[in-house]
């Protein structure tokens, strides 16, 4: 069942008349999770607020269970919202924190008990109860403010960047608590995120926005191998995907490395194909396009390897296994196998397969 | 050496110089104050003869006293919480995002820039019986119209709601800021539970803001107790003595008829009502500050 | 709703609307008052606009008492110990926090103490001491006796204690002195504080009454606040000089409304946020 529909949504700020959300189409299952990401100021918070029913939509349709919900008022909506700095009342102890909706709505005391009694146990928060948020860690703080959101059992989690205040280790571990929780819960939940691991690990589908607009919907492992255009290919992808320009004289030096399809063709010069590899998908050979090393980062597990195309000012990554040294100024040759290569149209960014690239160039 | 010189140096003109007037007119002045409410000095006579509590007991036992203690206490309740309850919702009032907004602050604080004396003035002709604006505009509404200044019942009213007037504005701006330092994410919340304005307010605003309002109380306090230029211009403590507060006893004793150790024994009284009651505020404030 | 926000909007407008317009009311009507004749003062239902300004009314206050010399003796005091009050508090401020001194916990607490206590309390002695020292009725009494403030060194001392410790070690290691850190880091970098405190002081020293009735005398010397109660006292019981009285008010408020009105945008923020409330 469709827990969640948005049609064609726009939002236009009345003060300045920015659009910040453009035409947005996207249809949620029952039990998804799905991640909204994207870099700052991309309209992703705007848009958790306008499903939240925090923000008004200018046009478009929303549907919540199958019923137009534009107008709903935020309390009607059955729908819980995690802030990023976790909003939680310095006045009120954590259990009254948890219990703030119950109380609002005027729930029986006995069944508010049972449900914050009910959602600390799932948190391990039990013992922290009678504190008061200034005395809990990161850590807590953010359990407490999950503790609120499911203790309404709401139909709609919506999280806004919730991790981003917390430490690198602790965000890895709040990661994996989120995750059993959706399990156990299945509750259908839309996640704000700037991190990009957070989507490729939480998500069953990702929503990549740029300037308001998708730039692509899909599983990880869809995002990753084979990202619709330029942006998602380089916002996904620790380090990010090295796109050149397949131009002009750069050609003669790839030979052997990229498609044949390509080679042959001289218009291709024009440079209207770009060429995307993932640094991990390079590989360090004996001959083929050669590379001086500037230096090296050892990563543990593996070598990041920054260097230039020889001849070029082209930057490029390398993701190596770690037994191998390189010194700078040295000169390493690679090749980018043709089933790891993505090609993108160089004016609109867009994913080519081989032979449209083939046809384009 | 040198370097210890230094130190001294410095201390000398940081602490050393600007301590002196502090010195000369607080520190040493409370302290003869205290001494001078044990002696029954006049002022011109240069004998003074140290006359233990006399001072305090003729004081305590005056019905002219036992009034204007009365006469503070409600001053200073009738002062405070109605412009604390009043600036807070004018404060509240001016969270709405709308245009013009600095220049109705502006406008609710002006009354505050202006010199007590001179508003008095002005009030106590709003406030003449027959032809001042309030009591016109009160016969136009067809209700009753005392003699404000004029009548020991209404004096006292008519100098709180000029002191109230007065320092609404001062009270908003503080709220103002603290309201503003609410994040938004509380207000949504509120807004997702469907809080109603007054669980708004009641669970998030009051709470939140409790600090300014304890700053706010204990100061508003501390300054009623102290109020003075509006009751000399337009009641001179009278009619009756009705509005005569403790503060304008000890200056008519003081400064009319120069008895000095008596109205210092007001004085040192009114400081110690003062520090208790501050006393008593900080004290609660463990119950319903949060900070 | 679109409309009903719309409706809420205008509401909330006219509330508002309402609320300032009282507010503001008896300055307006001590305005228009001030020009009007004696028969417009007097009459039933009151007259808003006089049909001829009487700018004589302004005229006659001036003869009948020097209210030129009361406003610049208060604008000179009011100034004078604005500067030298915030000179002397930072002063303090910066021993207070900035140098290691024995008693310096007794100190600050003394301070606290008299802090919470009520001024009056000290006038009888002040007095007094002023006598002996020949100051009194004299511009330059009033002054010293204004000078020091304890809420003006807490504020300063909360400013003060904002400003990072890297800055003050730098200025030090530097070779800057005590004097120089104080009159070029410290106080350039609470320079909201400073003009925040320098308009309340300015604003309480002009509005002062009590104290400088207490201790003027003559004339001359007299504060505009002093002036104008001894104007309405002596005039008042006449009352078809309420025209003329409120003149003399309009004269009175004028400067510091000016000066509010200039400054109201960093005035408002200053009060709202400077470390006021401790």
């Amino acid at each position: 069942m469709e827990k969640l529909v948005l049609t064609h949504l726009q939002k236009i700020y009345t003060q300045n008349k920015k659009t910040v959300i453009h035409d947005f189409n996207l249809s949620v299952r029952d039990g998804e999770f799905i991640v909204f990401v994207g870099p700052s100021g991309c309209g992703k918070s705007t848009l958790l607020r306008m499903i939240a029913g925090l923000e008004d939509i200018t046009s478009g349709e929303l549907f919540l269970n199958g019923k137009k919900a534009n107008r709903l008022p935020a309390k009607d909506r059955n729908l819980s919202v995690v802030f990023q700095n976790y909003a939680l009342f310095p006045h009120l102890s954590v259990f009254e924190n948890i219990a703030f909706g119950l109380r609002i709505r005027h729930y029986p005391k006995q069944k508010v008990n049972e449900a914050v009694y009910n959602a600390a146990e799932m948190l391990g928060l039990q013992r922290l109860l009678h504190e008061k948020p200034k005395q809990l860690s990161g850590g807590q703080r953010q359990r407490v403010a999950l503790g609120r959101a499911i203790v309404r059992q709401a139909d709609l989690f919506l999280m806004d960047e919730p991790l981003s205040n917390l430490d690198a280790k602790l965000r890895t571990q709040m990661r994996e608590e989120i995750l059993n929780l959706h399990q156990k819960l299945e509750t259908t939940t839309i996640y704000v995120t700037h991190d990009q691991v957070e989507a490729m690990t939480m998500a069953t589908r990702i929503v990549v926005l740029k300037d308001g607009r998708i730039q692509q919907i899909g599983t990880p492992k869809q995002i990753y191998t084979a990202p619709a255009n330029t942006f998602v290919a380089t916002f996904i992808g620790m380090p990010q995907m090295n796109v050149f320009h397949a131009a002009g004289s750069d050609s003669a030096r790839w030979d052997d490395f990229i498609p044949l399809s390509l080679k042959k063709s001289d218009s291709y010069t024009q440079g209207r194909v770009l060429l995307g590899i993932r640094p991990e998908n390079i590989l360090v050979a004996a001959d083929g396009l050669p590379v001086t090393v500037n230096y090296a980062e050892l990563m543990g597990a593996d070598t990041y390897v920054h260097g230039e195309i020889a001849g070029t000012d082209k930057q490029i990554v390398i993701r190596c296994e770690p037994d191998r040294d390189f010194c700078s100024g040295e000169t390493v040759y690679v090749r980018f196998p043709e089933d790891k290569c993505h090609f993108f149209d160089a004016e609109s960014g867009k994913r080519l397969t081989i032979e449209a690239a083939a046809y384009e160039a | 050496m040198r370097h210890r010189m230094q130190g001294f140096g410095s201390f000398a003109l940081f602490i050393g110089v600007p301590v002196i007037p502090l010195i000369v007119f607080w520190f040493i002045p409370m302290f003869v104050s205290l001494w001078l409410s044990f002696t029954d000095w006049d002022y011109i006579s240069p004998e003074i003869h140290y006359v233990q509590l006399d001072n305090y007991v003729t004081v305590l036992k005056s019905p002219d006293f036992l009034g204007a203690l009365w006469n503070t206490f409600f001053f200073a309740f009738w002062t405070t919480v109605p412009t604390l309850i009043i600036g807070f919702l004018l404060a509240l009032l001016l969270r709405v995002q709308i245009k013009g907004r600095p220049l109705f602050k502006a406008l609710i604080f002006s009354p505050w820039v202006t010199p007590m004396v001179a508003m008095s003035i002005v009030w106590s002709w709003i406030y003449e019986p027959k032809i001042g604006l309030l009591n016109q505009f009160l016969g136009w509404l067809q209700l009753p119209q005392p003699e404000w200044l004029q009548s020991s019942t209404f004096a006292m009213w008519a100098v709180i709601i000029v002191t109230v007037w007065k320092s609404v504005g001062w009270c908003m701006i503080f709220y103002c800021d603290a309201l503003g330092k609410i994040s938004d994410e509380f207000i949504d919340v509120c807004k997702l539970e469907g809080a109603t304005i007054w669980q708004c307010i009641r669970k998030l605003y009051l709470p939140l803001v409790s600090p300014i309002t304890l700053f706010l109380a204990v100061t508003l306090i501390i300054s009623a107790m102290q109020a003075y230029d509006q009751i000399q211009v337009m009641t001179q403590g009278g009619p009756a003595g009705s509005t005569r507060t403790l503060l304008y006893l000890y200056y008519q004793m003081a400064f009319q008829q120069f008895n000095m150790g008596q109205a210092t024994a007001v004085a040192i009284i009114l400081v110690i009502i003062t520090a208790v009651i501050s006393l008593i505020q900080f004290r609660l404030s463990k119950y319903w500050v949060h900070y | 709703m679109a409309n009903r926000r719309l409706i809420t909007k205008a509401v909330l407008y006219l509330i508002l609307i309402l609320l300032a317009f009282m507010m503001v009311l008896p300055l307006i009507w001590m305005f228009l008052s001030s020009f009007k004749t004696g028969s417009e003062i007097f009459a039933q239902p009151p007259v808003w606009i006089p049909e001829t300004f009487q700018w004589k009314n302004y005229l006659n206050a001036f003869n009948l008492a020097p209210f030129g010399i009361y406003l610049a003796n208060s604008l000179i005091t009011a100034t004078a110990i604005t500067v030298i009050q915030i000179m002397l508090s930072s002063m303090i401020a910066y021993g207070l926090t900035q140098l290691e001194f024995k008693g310096k916990a007794f100190l600050f607490q003394s301070m606290l103490l008299t802090y919470m206590l009520p001024a009056a309390v000290t006038y009888v002695p002040s007095y007094v001491i002023l006598a002996k020292l020949g100051l009194l009725d004299s511009l330059t009494g009033i002054v010293v006796s204004n000078i020091s403030s304890v809420f003006s060194i807490f504020l300063l001392r909360q400013s003060f204690l904002k400003v990072p410790k890297e800055i003050v070690e730098a200025a030090r290691s530097e070779g800057a002195n005590d004097w120089q850190i104080l009159w070029k880091v410290m106080c350039p970098m609470s320079l909201s504080t400073i003009f925040t405190l320098a308009m309340i002081t300015f604003v309480e020293m002009y509005n002062n009454y009590l104290w400088p009735s207490l201790i003027v005398k003559s004339q001359s010397k007299y504060l505009i606040t002093v002036g104008l109660n001894q104007f309405f006292t002596t005039q008042g019981t006449f009352q078809n000089q309420w025209a003329m009285i409120m003149a003399v008010n309009v004269i009175s408020v004028a400067p510091l409304l000016l000066l509010f009105f200039i400054f109201q945008k960093w005035f408002i923020k200053g009060v709202g946020d400077s470390g006021l409330k401790g």
